[in-house]
């Protein structure tokens, strides 16, 4: 039973409140989009769920059990995340991918077969196979974007939570990634939440979505129901029209100025 | 799934080499030591130090003068053991800093360590308790450095976890005041000779070095160093930062807690014994890693041996170069280390990262 649950989560910074009351499940075999304006907490949502941040009050349960009493190796095995912002160290790309296996293995376990062609598997997929003995910080953004990617995959946790994860990269490898996600989160029958800014990509790839802004939750719920005209106007303050996609069942937004 | 085999570049296997620099490293370990215990202002041949080596395996071999044997076990043999043991705890330690505040920059003296150490010294010399017994000098090096890291750790958790930024800012700041401290010391105290001591101790050197002060040097070096590379692995995902490491399966503040901890205690038993010895622990790690990259796995134990070798040569040509006089190592691994350090800067400059 593949399932997320989160109840009544609030957040302060100081007094500042990040996120007020914020529930909602995720039933397996589908991808979650979180939508909202900049410093809405979007990022903190998602730092919650991965057990990173510690909420104020309420809970996260994955599995039925609460994030916070997973040991953070059994956490690490059960959920991937990917950070926002790009790394800069001097690994190679090889050994960064590498890390997403090490709470699976012993520590003096150095060279291991197995381990080592799950890493160069999805460093293949990510197209990175090239760069292997490249060093993190002679890479441009984007190729940085698919090593922290590939580490997601190699970690080969349960779930994934990505904050941005299309973010600096070119068409080809956003439609790949994004294709990948959708294939991977079928083949596992497994939760993914996406934190992400394009919100036509949005209702493309995801199953439902969950409005935020100033912390409070404004709507969960099916692409389409979710993105309506005055809710966009009312989150974003952008004036929008909503037109179904006759191709496919997402909805397509066109922003007006 | 569509699953593409690829053949890794022989390079990945990166076993082979590590095992290999190891090995170089162990047998280089070995020449400088022998190298070493041959040289100095007494001259004894090599027939005679292998004579007295043959001597302790039980073989009874032509004898060697007492003069000889006193000179190599009360004057050489401890002399470099702790060079040796002193070298490659100043790197690793380095490497430790250098994860922890994921700079390449810092180093052991980073954090007031150093200047805390030095304080203590200069203190115990001041108000002439160092002539009460032999071991004021570094219990009060170690209670200084203990002190001042106390004072950096303390500032910088006021908002309830280690802030890194706040950490190097603060260690700074403690660290221009105990020196300021430590010159004031050095310049009210009237005795020539005492002042003479107090910047003696501020350039390190290893002509105290006894076996008595062996026995807690060794263990107190290399039962860190053994829990550094134990660790290794956390300080690798303490590099990529604190939510990839939170999620990649570390408590990262019990990690980086851990990690300081080990350093300091490296760095203040080096203070606390041999006086302030600059460059080692950022030079090594530096070379070190040009050669076989920055996983930590690999890192410490090859820092460790480079660093060991490093300031055993170097104290050996402090012995030797104004012989039978000598210069203090710190000097040496200054004068060496500085024009070295800034070569690598300017040969590397695009494999340098920098925060």
């Amino acid at each position: 039973m593949n399932k997320i649950e989160i109840e009544s989560v609030c957040l302060k910074f100081g007094k500042r409140k990040v996120l007020n009351n914020i529930s909602f499940k995720i039933t397996p075999g589908k991808i979650i989009g979180i939508v909202g304006p900049n410093g809405s907490g979007k990022t903190s949502l998602l730092k919650i769920i991965a057990g990173i941040l510690q909420p104020d009050t309420g809970t996260v349960k994955i599995n039925g059990r609460e994030v916070k009493s997973f040991k953070n190796s059994e956490k690490s095995r059960l959920i991937s995340y990917l950070p926002q912002f790009e790394e800069n160290h001097p690994f190679t790309v090889f050994e960064t991918v590498m890390m997403g296996r090490y709470s699976r293995m012993g520590r003096f376990q150095i060279n291991n077969k197995i381990e080592k062609e799950i890493v160069l598997d999805a460093m293949n997929k990510l197209g990175i196979n090239h760069l292997s003995e490249s060093k993190i910080y002679t890479l441009s953004g984007g190729e940085r974007q698919r090593v922290m990617l590939a580490r997601m995959f190699a970690q080969n946790s349960n779930y994934l939570l990505m904050d941005e994860p299309l973010s600096g990269l070119d068409l080809k490898y956003q439609i790949q990634i994004a294709s990948l996600i959708k294939e991977y989160s079928q083949a596992k029958n497994i939760a993914n939440i996406l934190v992400l800014h394009n919100l036509n990509l949005v209702s493309e790839l995801c199953d439902e979505v969950i409005m935020i802004s100033e912390g409070e939750q404004h709507c969960f719920g099916a692409p389409e129901v979710v993105f309506t005209e005055p809710n966009i106007k009312k989150v974003f303050s952008v004036e929008s029209t909503i037109t179904q996609n006759l191709h496919a069942t997402n909805v397509d937004i066109k922003f007006v100025s | 799934m569509l699953r593409i085999t690829v053949f890794a570049p022989k390079n990945l296997f990166f076993k082979g080499r590590f095992s290999l620099g190891i090995i170089c490293l162990l047998f280089l370990s070995f020449l400088s030591i022998v190298f070493s215990i041959t040289l100095g202002p007494y001259d004894i041949s090599n027939r005679e130090i292998l004579n007295y080596f043959l001597d302790l395996l039980g073989f009874d071999s032509q004898s060697i003068t007492i003069t000889q044997v006193a000179i190599l076990e009360t004057v050489r043999l401890p002399r470099i053991l702790m060079a040796f043991v002193i070298g490659g705890g100043l790197s690793v330690s380095g490497v430790i800093m250098q994860g922890v505040f994921r700079n390449n920059l810092a180093d052991p003296g980073i954090i007031g360590i150093s200047a805390g150490g030095a304080t203590g010294a200069v203190l115990a010399i001041f108000t002439g308790m160092a002539v009460l017994s032999v071991w004021i000098v570094p219990i009060f090096a170690f209670v200084g450095s203990f002190i001042s890291l106390l004072f950096v750790f303390t500032i910088s958790t006021l908002s309830g976890r280690i802030s890194v930024p706040t950490l190097i800012l603060s260690g700074i700041a403690i660290g221009a005041f105990l020196n300021s401290i430590t010159s004031a010391i050095i310049i009210f105290s009237g005795d020539i000779e005492s002042q003479r001591q107090m910047i003696f101790w501020l350039a390190g050197g290893f002509d105290s070095a006894r076996w008595i002060s062996l026995k807690i040097v060794v263990p107190m070096i290399l039962i860190p160093t053994t829990l550094a590379i134990i660790f290794s692995r956390d300080l690798n995902l303490l590099m990529l930062g604190e939510d990839q490491g939170n999620s990649l399966g570390i408590r990262v503040q019990f990690s980086r807690n851990l990690m300081l901890i080990l350093g300091s205690v490296i760095t203040s038993i080096s203070v606390a014994y041999t006086g302030v010895i600059a460059f080692v622990g950022l030079i090594i790690p530096h070379m070190v890693r040009l050669v076989i990259g920055a996983d930590n796995r690999k890192l410490i134990p090859l820092s460790f041996f480079s660093g060991a070798i490093f300031l055993l040569l170097s104290d050996t040509l402090a012995r030797i170069i104004i012989s039978p006089a000598e210069i203090r190592v710190g000097l040496v691994t200054s004068f060496l280390g500085a024009p070295f350090f800034i070569y690598l800067l300017v040969s590397n400059r695009k494999n340098f990262y920098s925060l």
